[in-house]
């Protein structure tokens, strides 16, 4: 059924990676997404893909998976790929045919851009197999609180909860969508034939409905809130209880020692190659 | 007993251009504390608007609705009637709004401003008044229509109101969930003593209760201890409601010269046939 579907793609395998606060793991996701643009070489980019492998491996999650992610942006990946290896033209030439010219140049440059945009999409997926949307959206409401003192307090929790709710009524209305396709069929609706322009004109009596009903959710659900004494985020206590851990701590403490490793690593490229005779 | 809401000579009417309809006029009733009335009609009776006026939701044109003292017209005091008064609807999914059903029933104690120590102890005393503890980490959108409607419950019960309103909460269920809801609210009622009003459209739940209000037309037409409100027949099905099938060939009987009694249940009715044949 359609709604088994797991929204987002949250997989509790309880490893460590589970345990660290959202905050800790989006804050750290935006920095390791910086690092990847700061990385100016083969060298640091290794770095960030060493901590990076060290996490897919402790988040328990089958590779499969991550590999899944990759698969699916395999097209962009290679034209990506094939746009520098021609836009670079530095370097010996391996390549000379009509008007394209390859040099060794665009081969590392193309290797590299492809690079990047892996550790970005696997870095991503690490976040979104380990944290639930539920969590992710209160480290969102817990990051963004700061902006209260510029006094955009409320619009911070309002975002929040409507982030909830939203995630909350997705399996709802896959399901609702589920039943009125069926009705529709019953009554004869063909769906899945004809070219494309009759496609969506079948469409329509499926989304009319939908949209009728998720209006009549919302001011229902609106009124049972109201009972509920829901008055916008002043005066609200917290359920859920986030607190970081030690865990946390150490997870900082260890990328803070990558992050710096990049940044060296940028500077002293030609030194440490020296070291390594066989580039 | 003492009056917990006190409705007093109020008029409603939903504002519509084209036609106004008077939904309740002229409309007064009293609920006691600590008793279970059923509130019986059918569709356009106006017994989801009487519903709804008596928390505040709705505020009536004229007239006066009072809660524990309170009037809901007062906005000041608007958040202590929702407090006192906690509402059940229909659909038990257009009343959840958490992603977990222990976050779902946290959400007004955390609306209310409850420390998360007490919090933390309501949620679960609540969950289990249901019998739904077990659920605690579950997703709402995996239980079955009876679960998320007592999850529904549990997260008005948490706020601890003196009073729940149920306005149709077995309507959409089958007949599994319909029960389990029930039984939860009789135990509601009489364990924890609170004030129940069960709008519904079925005879056998109102059986259960204290008081049955028959409504029809923004009107009370009848009113009293469900037993004696149901003998009259003629006046319930005038109101477009389905008789229980014991009371009405119990009724029937009773035209032809044999009185069983008044007759709610089909066991009762068996019960008094057989005892009427072994006299014979």
């Amino acid at each position: 059924m359609m709604s088994d579907i797991t929204f987002g793609q949250f997989i509790d395998t309880g490893s460590f990676l589970h345990k660290l606060d959202p905050r800790t793991k989006l804050l750290s996701l935006i920095a390791f997404i910086v690092f990847v643009f700061v990385a100016g070489n083969f060298l640091s980019l290794g770095l960030l893909s060493i901590i990076l492998l060290l996490a897919i491996f402790s988040s328990k999650i089958p590779v499969k998976m991550y590999l899944k992610n990759l698969k699916a942006i395999l097209p962009i990946l290679i034209i990506t790929a094939l746009l520098n290896v021609f836009y670079t033209d530095n370097g010996m030439i391996l390549l000379d045919w009509w008007i394209f010219t390859v040099t060794t140049g665009g081969v590392f440059r193309a290797l590299f851009m492809a690079a990047r945009i892996i550790l970005l999409i696997l870095s991503s997926a690490v976040l979104s197999y380990t944290t639930s949307p539920t969590s992710l959206t209160g480290a969102i409401e817990s990051l963004l609180k700061p902006l209260k003192y510029i006094g955009l307090g409320n619009a911070v929790h309002t975002m929040a909860m409507t982030m909830t709710i939203a995630l909350r009524f997705i399996p709802t209305l896959i399901e609702e969508t589920e039943k009125i396709m069926n009705a529709q069929k019953a009554r004869g609706a063909n769906l899945d034939s004809g070219n494309v322009i009759q496609r969506v004109k079948a469409l329509l009596p499926i989304l009319i409905p939908l949209l009728i009903s998720s209006v009549r959710r919302a001011y229902e659900l609106a009124e049972a809130m109201e009972c509920r004494c829901y008055n916008g985020g002043e005066g609200r206590t917290k359920y859920r209880l986030m607190r970081y851990s030690r865990l946390d701590f150490v997870a900082a403490v260890v990328l803070l020692f990558v992050f710096s490793g990049v940044i060296l690593l940028n500077i002293f490229e030609e030194l440490v190659l020296k070291f390594i005779p066989f580039i | 007993m003492d009056t917990l809401i006190n409705v007093d000579k109020i008029t409603f009417e939903y504002e519509n251009d084209e036609l106004s309809i008077d939904v309740l006029k002229d409309f007064s009733v009293e609920f006691k504390k600590g008793q279970f009335t059923a509130v019986l009609g059918h569709n356009g009776s106006g017994k989801s608007t009487l519903a709804k006026l008596l928390n505040g939701l709705l505020l009536p044109q004229s007239g006066k609705v009072t809660v524990d003292g309170i009037d809901t017209a007062d906005e000041e005091q608007s958040i202590n009637v929702k407090r006192t008064i906690g509402m059940v609807f229909q659909n038990p999914d257009n009343q959840l709004v958490a992603t977990v059903v222990d976050e779902d029933v946290a959400f007004g104690l955390e609306n209310l401003g409850i420390p998360h120590e007490e919090m933390v102890k309501r949620v679960d005393l609540a969950l289990e008044s249901v019998g739904m503890l077990e659920f605690k980490k579950s997703a709402p959108h995996k239980l079955s229509g009876g679960q998320k409607q007592r999850v529904a419950i549990a997260g008005i019960i948490a706020m601890e109101p003196k009073c729940i309103v149920f306005d149709e909460p077995t309507a959409m269920l089958d007949p599994r969930g319909r029960k389990e809801v029930i039984e939860v609210i009789l135990k509601l009622c009489r364990e924890k003593n609170i004030t129940v009003i069960l709008i519904t459209h079925y005879m056998n739940e109102a059986a259960l209760a204290d008081r049955a209000i028959v409504m029809d037309k923004g009107k009370i037409v009848l009113d009293g201890e469900p037993r004696e409100v149901f003998t009259h027949i003629d006046i319930l099905k005038k109101a477009g409601l389905d008789v229980p099938q014991p009371t009405e060939l119990a009724a029937e009987l009773k035209s032809r010269g044999i009185d069983l009694g008044n007759i709610l249940s089909v066991d009762e009715c068996v019960e008094a046939l057989t005892k009427c044949f072994s006299e014979e």
